[in-house]
């Protein structure tokens, strides 16, 4: 297990050094921001002179290694918008993002993991083809119109409320179940379909022909299995969560990373850039040294190599 | 005919079924069926709801804000937004299943390095590459396509690879080893198989994941060139009319819907079919 | 998790939004607070180191400048009392006694100083350094008295001294850069209380202002992006002032408890077309036809609304020089065609089109009713929509081709005719040595008299030559709280000096 986890933690060490290099490239493929940061009737001798005074006139090279220096030494420089440290103003907004994602990932689960398990057990009656229509309508909204009809709905009409903004509980409800609403769907989907697979499974069938309650058969046996794919998927659905908050948080003004990510490339602020990316990629990654953990401890095969 | 009879004879999948066909039909008909010209504008006939009489006959859904029939844009927009959704998940199965069975039957070498770069991409957000991507290749469809593709490849190869590391310890698996079969042999004949019910439930969801990803992007004004029709940004430019015209976002928003649940169903259907052990209980 | 542990989550949830709306009401009984709503958030506290209008909103809340404008647009006394030339090269400002900085430091001539030798200091990169870049010095005459020196007659420099020209906004001496970006302190209306970025920014009422006490006791500016949520937030009562809402949404809103705020703003929407490329609009008479072409009144009346203003050539009917006796190319596709056959045209031809969208209201629908109406007299328009920094990339090499749609303003044909039309200027995509002498000249007196026959006699040559279409001065839409009494500027910036409820 050690040596498992070792591998594990240099394996994500690459990667985080990977995107790094990655997204540094990327953002500078479309073209430094001089000309973004000034009025539109500056000229070009003005554009060229900030230009050099922000440093994008040297050559890239030479402007990755300093990059890279800074960043080993936690310093990701300011932000070209704000004038604030970059990784300051990313994790400045963590807290707020962490609250809807965290929100919206119980709700997910509180919702999708007993409709899974019910449709998978039901499957074919009414309970099932209910709980069916109820995931295919989540996933088939786009965000920003399930979020829109919310606003419209429970601000605007009702005045159950508030439309935007963080303060209290209320002002979390709708992003969160508008964040919330395909990672359900998506999540009871393939637990249902794990399920039943598990549930036809040789050793399942012994375990009920040995007369086991079905109660144990399916939460200790069956949902056992099931989960190894499921995590899988949660896995990919916390980053999705994290990372594609971005409409969410734009709708419903909510301050979190997401908004900050699509202003600062939209703005080519470069710096906040590449901080976001490397802190989501150290989270992501984490994550996903988690998820494996949890496979490695589901299912003992995996962690023998 | 007769997996086609075996097929229709659930109900929820038939629907679906004939739903998807008449969204392909739409897609490939497309200017041939549509009562009007798509682009034609007649701003002095702007946001006229359904059924009206426009002077060159009727809106049967409506006009939008520059007056442009909404069935005509519909149907023409159908061409792009399955084109989209379409080629975007072809793309995605075939690099994620290849890295997934790659990645699963063999993780050392190559395996390991695929989903290393799994890695590094599954870490960079989406928006990021999309955004690169539309910067320095311009917004098009081609590119679209392929970076949808790409952004999703990592979750085919995920599951696969999951899947795999499984399988692969089962005993007929390893019983084919033990007998010296070739690995691509194993992997086709006793992998691939094995993973097709998660990856049609995968490719299900994804044709629809990727045209409302098509429609995000759209939305954020990054999706394909805004003078192609498309049912994300149309929904994306209705928006600023809901509360006085409900039917220009509402109309693709249903079409949307629609289409995203035949897909679903169809796949459901499909993989219940596709998995011997589950029919033979059905039936 | 079993089955029964969801259930109870489900319900406190519904339980919950049943409860929502007291809380809600209570929040807002507090004070006379101000929500203003705008698309997005500051940059800086700092009101030199940024080029946004949103940043500005809330710097011109917090600081004043030397002069200011008032709602029909005329330039009035703000910090500084009165002004004039000494000569055509200076212009003299007597400043206003007995006015403090937030902190209690007195402003004073060194104050005014401070501020522009700061923000001239090309190390300081203020983003707007291009507005005041006339400025050759500041020079203290007494402690009330000051000099700004030009190296020539500058006629437009009000407008670089007023709010809109960021940079222009007064800071007090010996307070660092990054102190400022953080802590503003200025001689506005309202005192900074705090920030939390891309969320809101709260100011107080400053009791000692010089214009008198402010009648809100508290301001907050928040960054809503999406409009249907802004629109949202007015109706439950969370903002009183709304920016940027469509003329879609204005019946909805005109009545009950909120009310509708609309001005034609000093924006010009037009298009510029590209005459340096080989390409049909080298020919005059086909710039001449895209003008015949197009029935501009007719997108104002189904896009707008009818509001904003038609506008005859691309300045705003309230600038310096407009001569309401101008009249625009009138709507004859007829006569389009019958150009564009003369010009060898008949079967039309295919132009690309380079703008952004997005950006300002109704943009993207007027761009492309106006690609309708082209295409009526068989002129093929290939729209390229750019992302905003691959905009500014193509301009920075001059790439921006066929018909432009970029936008400009500017109340001064200085402004708006020199940069966009004298050869070889970096947004100039035309050349005429006529109208380069005569646009020359304007800038080279600060005789009103004079400036207004050269500018007249250089509109005949721009609307004969047809360099541009002139559309319209869109309109600027606010919702409001019904009992709020408060009117916008066509400039786009929100003062709140005046804003009070009924």
């Amino acid at each position: 297990m050690l040596a498992f986890l070792v591998t594990r933690l240099l394996h994500a060490v690459g990667v985080v050094f990977g995107v790094a290099v990655a997204v540094f490239f990327l953002i500078r493929l479309g073209g430094d921001p001089t000309a973004l940061f000034l009025p539109p009737e500056a000229t070009l001798e003005e554009i060229q002179r900030v230009r050099h005074l922000m440093g994008f006139d040297r050559p890239l090279p030479l402007q990755f290694l300093d990059f890279l220096g800074n960043a080993l030494r936690g310093d990701f420089g300011l932000s070209l918008r704000y004038e604030q440290p970059a990784m300051g103003l990313v994790l400045e907004r963590l807290p707020a993002t962490l609250e809807l994602s965290a929100a919206a990932l119980a709700l997910s689960l509180a919702i999708a993991v007993p409709l899974g398990i019910l449709t998978a057990v039901q499957r074919g009656r009414v309970a099932d083809r209910a709980g069916l229509l109820f995931s295919l309508v989540g996933q088939s909204f786009p965000v920003f119109w399930l979020a829109i009809m919310l606003i419209l709905l429970l601000s605007e009409t009702w005045q159950l409320l508030p439309p935007s903004g963080r303060g209290g509980w209320q002002n979390l409800v709708m992003p969160a179940m508008a964040l919330a609403a395909y990672s359900t769907a998506i999540i009871t989907r393939l637990l249902r379909s794990s399920m039943i697979e598990v549930l036809q499974s040789d050793y399942i069938r012994t375990a009920r022909s040995k007369g086991l309650a079905s109660g144990t058969v399916i939460f200790v046996h069956a949902l056992r299995n099931a989960a190894i794919p499921t995590i899988t998927v949660v896995g990919l659905q916390v980053g999705a969560l994290l990372g594609g908050a971005v409409i969410t948080e734009e709708i419903f003004a909510w301050p979190g990373i997401g908004r900050l990510a699509i202003q600062s490339i939209t703005n080519r602020d470069f710096t906040v850039v590449q901080a976001f990316v490397v802190f989501m990629a150290v989270l992501i990654v984490s994550i996903n040294l988690l998820v494996d953990i949890l496979y490695a401890l589901l299912d003992p095969r995996i962690r023998r190599r | 005919m007769d997996v086609l009879r075996r097929f229709l004879r659930s109900l929820p999948a038939a629907t679906g079924l004939a739903i998807v066909l008449v969204a392909l039909a739409a897609a490939i008909l497309g200017p041939a069926i549509s009562p009007h010209d798509p682009d034609a504008q007649d701003i002095m006939s702007r946001l006229l709801p359904p059924l009206s009489q426009g002077e060159e006959g009727a809106h049967w859904l409506g006009t939008d804000a520059l007056g442009r029939d909404i069935l005509s844009r519909l149907i023409v927009g159908a061409r792009v937004s399955m084109l989209v959704g379409v080629s975007a998940m072809v793309v995605s199965a075939l690099v994620g299943v290849s890295a997934g069975l790659a990645a699963g039957y063999d993780d050392r070498g190559v395996g390991r390095a695929l989903m290393a770069v799994a890695d590094v991409q599954l870490a960079i957000p989406f928006l990021v590459l999309a955004l690169a991507v539309v910067a320095v290749l311009g917004p098009s469809l081609l590119n679209l396509i392929l970076v949808l593709g790409v952004a999703n490849w990592v979750q085919y190869a995920r599951v696969v690879r999951a899947e795999c590391l499984v399988l692969r310890n089962l005993d007929f698996v390893l019983a084919a080893q033990a007998a010296g079969t070739r690995p691509i042999r194993i992997v086709t004949r006793h992998l691939l198989p094995n993973v097709m019910s998660s990856v049609t439930v995968i490719s299900g969801l994804l044709v629809a994941k990727m045209i409302l990803f098509e429609s995000s992007l759209s939305f954020l004004g990054l999706g394909v060139p805004p003078s192609i029709p498309t049912w994300g940004a149309m929904i994306a430019d209705g928006r600023n009319y809901v509360a006085n015209a409900w039917w220009v976002a509402a109309m693709p928003g249903f079409a949307l819907f629609l289409t995203v649940i035949g897909i679903n169903l169809v796949g459901d259907r499909l993989r219940d079919m596709l998995d011997p052990r589950l029919s033979q209980v059905e039936n | 998790m079993k089955r029964r542990d969801f259930a109870p989550l489900l319900g406190s949830g519904l339980a919950a939004s049943m409860l929502a709306p007291g809380s809600r009401v209570a929040a807002q009984a507090q004070g006379r607070t101000l929500v203003i709503a705008q698309q997005n958030d500051a940059l800086t506290m700092d009101p030199a180191r940024h080029s946004a209008f949103p940043t500005a909103n809330v710097m011109f809340a917090i600081y004043d400048g030397l002069v200011t404008m008032d709602e029909k647009g005329e330039f009035k006394p703000a910090l500084a009392l009165s002004w004039s030339n000494p000569d055509p090269t200076t212009w003299r400002f007597v400043l206003r006694q007995g006015v403090k900085f937030h902190n209690g430091q007195d402003f004073d001539a060194n104050a005014v100083k401070f501020t522009f030798d700061r923000a001239l200091n090309p190390e300081f990169r203020a983003p707007y350094r291009s507005r005041i870049a006339a400025i050759r010095s500041v020079q203290v005459v007494d402690r009330h008295t000051v000099d700004f020196k030009t190296a020539a007659p500058f006629p437009t420099m009000l407008f670089s001294l007023y709010e809109a020209s960021f940079a222009a906004m007064i800071v007090p001496p010996g307070e660092a850069a990054e102190k400022l970006a953080a802590t503003p302190v200025g001689t506005g209306p309202f005192r900074f209380v705090e920030w939390r970025r891309d969320d809101r920014v709260v100011l107080e009422a400053n009791p000692d202002y010089w214009g008198g006490r402010p009648a809100m006791d508290r301001v907050i500016f928040r960054p809503i992006r999406e409009p249907r949520t802004r629109i949202a937030e007015l109706r439950s009562g969370g903002a009183h002032i709304v920016a940027d809402i469509t003329p879609e949404d204005m019946p909805g809103l005109q009545g009950g408890s909120t009310k509708v705020a609309n001005i034609a703003s000093e924006f010009l929407y037009f298009f510029h077309f590209d005459t340096t490329r080989d390409t049909p609009l080298k020919d005059r008479r086909v710039r001449q036809a895209i003008n015949h072409a197009i029935d501009v009144d007719a997108i104002q009346r189904a896009l707008l609304g009818g509001l904003g203003q038609r506008i005859a050539t691309v300045l705003p009917t309230d600038a310096f020089a407009y001569d309401p006796a101008w009249k625009p190319y009138p709507y004859d596709p007829a006569r389009a065609r019958a150009l564009l056959a003369e010009a060898g045209y008949a079967d039309g031809f295919t132009i690309p089109l380079t703008s952004r969208r997005g950006r300002y209201l109704k943009d993207f629908e007027i761009m492309e009713a106006s690609i309708g109406y082209l295409r009526r007299v068989g002129i093929r328009v290939n729209a390229n929509y750019l992302e905003p920094g691959v905009w500014a990339q193509v301009s920075e090499r001059k790439g921006r081709e066929g018909l432009i749609f970029g936008g400009w303003s500017g109340r001064d044909p200085d402004l708006v005719w020199y940069p966009l039309l004298v050869t070889g200027q970096y947004q100039s995509y035309y050349s005429n040595p006529q109208l380069d002498a005569l646009l020359q000249q304007g800038r080279s007196t600060i005789d009103p008299a004079e400036r207004r026959r050269i500018y007249a006699q250089a509109r005949e040559i721009i609307h004969e030559d047809a360099p541009f279409l002139p559309m319209l001065q869109p309109p600027l839409l606010y919702g409001l709280a019904a009992n709020l009494d408060w009117a916008p500027r066509t400039d786009g910036m929100i003062n709140l000096r005046q804003a009070r409820f009924t």
